[in-house]
């Protein structure tokens, strides 16, 4: 902790921590955390706060520059963080969304329970491990054509469906219907291309999974219901985004809105960017941006909503091989093991948003934000026009992953949080150790050894990469989804615990 | 008698969720080289620093498989378009090994690079890969040469990287050696 951030940092509940305006020049905004008292030590560790204090530097940031409570160090936005900007004379920033542009959670549902798996669950694993193309350098059966791909970056999912890799009724179930609108292929590089032909359908490596899971407690059984949930039932959940395609668009236009050493040049003043008044300074190289008006910030939105399409036809593949793995061990098919999607949302992504915003004299005005979260997921409440018509009257679902030797939760978007936080929410547990420290702890044999013994059966192409993944290396998951809760962020519906892992 | 300063390196360090690479060189162009390999070494199955061979040096015309039976070295010309400083044409350099490692299965094994400022003429604005736009100033840091590597099959690779970062990066010169820590998003 000796060397970790020495800023101020002023309490101001239970839950809520401010960064005050004045800390450092060129602050517009104050910051503010979210986590309890039992949580600060460990985020002040890393410096992360730094980068919460940088995005309130940013030109046309609205409301506070935020951090949900499972923060640790980023590039150039802390993972957690959260901020929106003014259309007129704001910005967007390829490191408020991150490489790995809608990185994202999925989570199918089964008649299933574990009494029905239980005895299959060997045998379940295997098939998975041998249909989800995992792992690092994977590619899929699917190839695609560059026309093909440019249909996918505009139409998302729809395109995987159309190829009968999901079902129709899929499309109602996912975050924008799987297909965020303002995707344009010709603000995509040849090399982002080149990345995407060959990696569609495959999971990925890292910290990417997919997940038999069965719900342990249920906190509102009304909601469960109408998320299609109950106690007992086995579910499936997914973790991937937009692959190599993804973090070519992040590498790209980080490189076209590159201000240069001492901010000359660049987006951030450069030439697509060109704010007006002359050049910006950024604490940060890598929160090179451009303002949301120009070319620059025009043409990044039109890649990076074409890499979000890509990630939910990457997550509606992925979706494929789970269903056929499950109906070939159950000798049925998928739709009669009523293998639907529950959701499917993003917590990499910057959209426009429109939020209420009240002013200094208490009145209150709809305005269009571009709200940017950086491992984050958006947590809307029930009745918002912008929630799938499935779960308008509900609630929009938060998917929070854990880590193989955890929980994983379904929670439900507050009013709340659209007041606060611009309807967003923690992503997931937040990483603690390095990958080598994680490895320094555990071998990947004795770690899958040791979740055997607990009934967790592991499947991973890397030993050194399961170890990378270790429990340990994360955060409690319990407390983060519980400092969100506290804080009034999301609520929680549903848990899962883990019955198979497949690591990528 | 005196001693000969070290001539450039590289090794991993530990960073947070991710790792990084500790480089020097006597000129830029070696600490690029050294950039190159030390990405091969991250990337690569069960290749530890310090084994037999590993890494080849830079120099090394013929630079072999890192503990490996012998495999044919390929000669890929590279040229890196004007950036604004070293700095980011180191980033912009890693970036594009990351990219020929994701998309042809080619990792550096040396090189031969030239890197200069060019001042370029403010009415033919240079093209980045893919991009096409123009660098910020007209002018700027270019690199070209070619890359020795080896094509290696995908269950080779051992860590999957996204990308290199600016995160903290400046490149300096301390003790006759140019020197970097530069953050790999893996």
């Amino acid at each position: 902790v000796s060397d970790g951030w020495k800023g101020p940092l002023k309490q101001i509940d239970e839950c809520r921590w401010d960064i005050p305006v004045g800390y450092k020049a060129g602050m517009r905004t104050s910051g503010r955390i979210y986590a309890t008292a039992d949580m600060i030590p460990e985020i002040v560790a890393d410096k992360a706060l730094e980068q919460v204090a940088n995005v309130a530097c940013l030109p046309g940031i609205v409301g506070r520059s935020m951090a949900m409570p499972d923060i640790h160090l980023g590039y150039g936005f802390a993972i957690g963080g959260v901020a929106a900007f003014d259309t007129q004379d704001g910005i967007i920033s390829p490191g408020g969304v991150g490489y790995d542009i809608n990185c994202g959670m999925r989570l199918l549902r089964t008649n299933l329970t574990l009494a029905d798996v239980g005895p299959h669950l060997t045998a379940l694993m295997d098939d998975l491990y041998e249909s989800v193309p995992a792992g690092l350098g994977s590619e899929g059966p699917i190839k695609v054509s560059r026309s093909d791909l440019a249909t996918v970056l505009v139409r998302g999912a729809a395109w995987a469906v159309e190829q009968e890799y999901g079902w129709p009724e899929d499309l109602g179930r996912l975050e924008e219907h799987g297909a965020l609108a303002g995707a344009d292929p010709k603000d995509v590089s040849s090399e982002a291309v080149k990345r995407g032909l060959r990696q569609l359908g495959t999971l990925g490596s890292g910290n990417h999974f997919v997940e038999v899971q069965v719900i342990e407690d249920i906190w509102d059984e009304k909601l469960a219901r109408a998320f299609g949930l109950a106690k007992d039932q086995v579910v499936i959940m997914l973790h991937s985004g937009s692959r190599g395609f993804g973090h070519q668009v992040c590498t790209d236009y980080l490189a076209r809105m590159d201000p240069g050493a001492k901010g000359k040049g660049g987006a951030s003043g450069g030439p697509g960017g060109g704010l007006p008044g002359g050049r910006l300074v950024l604490p940060d190289r890598q929160l090179a941006c451009a303002p949301l008006g120009s070319e620059a910030g025009r043409s990044y939105f039109a890649a990076m909503a074409g890499a979000a399409n890509y990630a939910w036809a990457n997550r509606t593949c992925l979706s494929h091989w789970v269903r056929a793995a499950f109906a070939r061990r159950f000798g049925c098919t998928a739709r009669q093991l009523e293998m639907d999607v529950v959701y499917d949302v993003a917590h990499n992504m910057a959209k426009f948003e429109r939020h209420m915003l009240t002013g200094k004299g208490g009145e209150t005005r709809e305005v269009t934000l571009c709200v940017h979260r950086k491992g984050a997921t958006r947590a809307l409440a029930a009745g918002h026009p912008e929630i799938v018509e499935a779960y308008r009257a509900s609630g929009q679902p938060v998917l929070i992953p854990g880590n193989m030797g955890t929980h994983s939760y379904v929670l439900v978007g507050t009013e709340q949080a659209l007041a606060e936080t611009f309807g967003s929410t923690c992503h997931g547990a937040g990483r603690r150790l390095s990958r080598s420290a994680a490895k320094r702890l555990v071998r990947g044999s004795e770690l899958k050894r040791e979740l055997g013994l607990r009934g967790i059966e592991i499947r991973s192409g890397s030993e050194a990469g399961l170890a990378e993944e270790a429990p340990a290396a994360y955060k409690d998951v319990d407390q983060v989804v519980g400092a969100a809760e506290k804080a009034g962020l999301s609520r929680r519906v549903a848990r899962m615990r883990p019955l198979g892992v497949l690591k990528g | 008698m005196k001693r000969r300063a070290a001539s450039g390196g590289v090794r991993a360090f530990d960073h947070t969720a991710d790792l990084g690479l500790a480089v020097s060189g006597e000129t830029l162009e070696d600490l690029f080289v050294w950039a190159a390999l030390g990405l091969t070494r991250v990337s690569l199955k069960g290749r530890r620093p310090g084994a037999a061979g590993w890494p080849p040096r830079a120099s090394r015309p013929d630079g072999e498989a890192p503990g490996a039976s012998p495999r044919t070295v390929e000669s890929v010309p590279v040229s890196i378009p004007p950036r604004p400083d070293p700095e980011a044409l180191l980033v912009a350099w890693l970036n594009h090994l990351i990219y020929l490692l994701e998309t042809e299965g080619l990792v550096a094994v040396g090189g031969d690079l030239a890197i200069n400022e060019a001042t370029l003429d403010a009415d033919s604005p240079a093209a980045v890969p893919g991009g096409g736009w123009p660098t910020p100033t007209g002018a700027g840091w270019t690199l070209s040469g070619s890359l020795k590597t080896f094509r290696i099959p995908p269950q080779e690779v051992r860590t999957g990287i996204k990308a290199a970062t600016y995160h903290g990066l400046k490149i300096s010169r301390r003790q006759g050696l140019f020197r970097a820590r530069i953050i790999l998003d893996i």
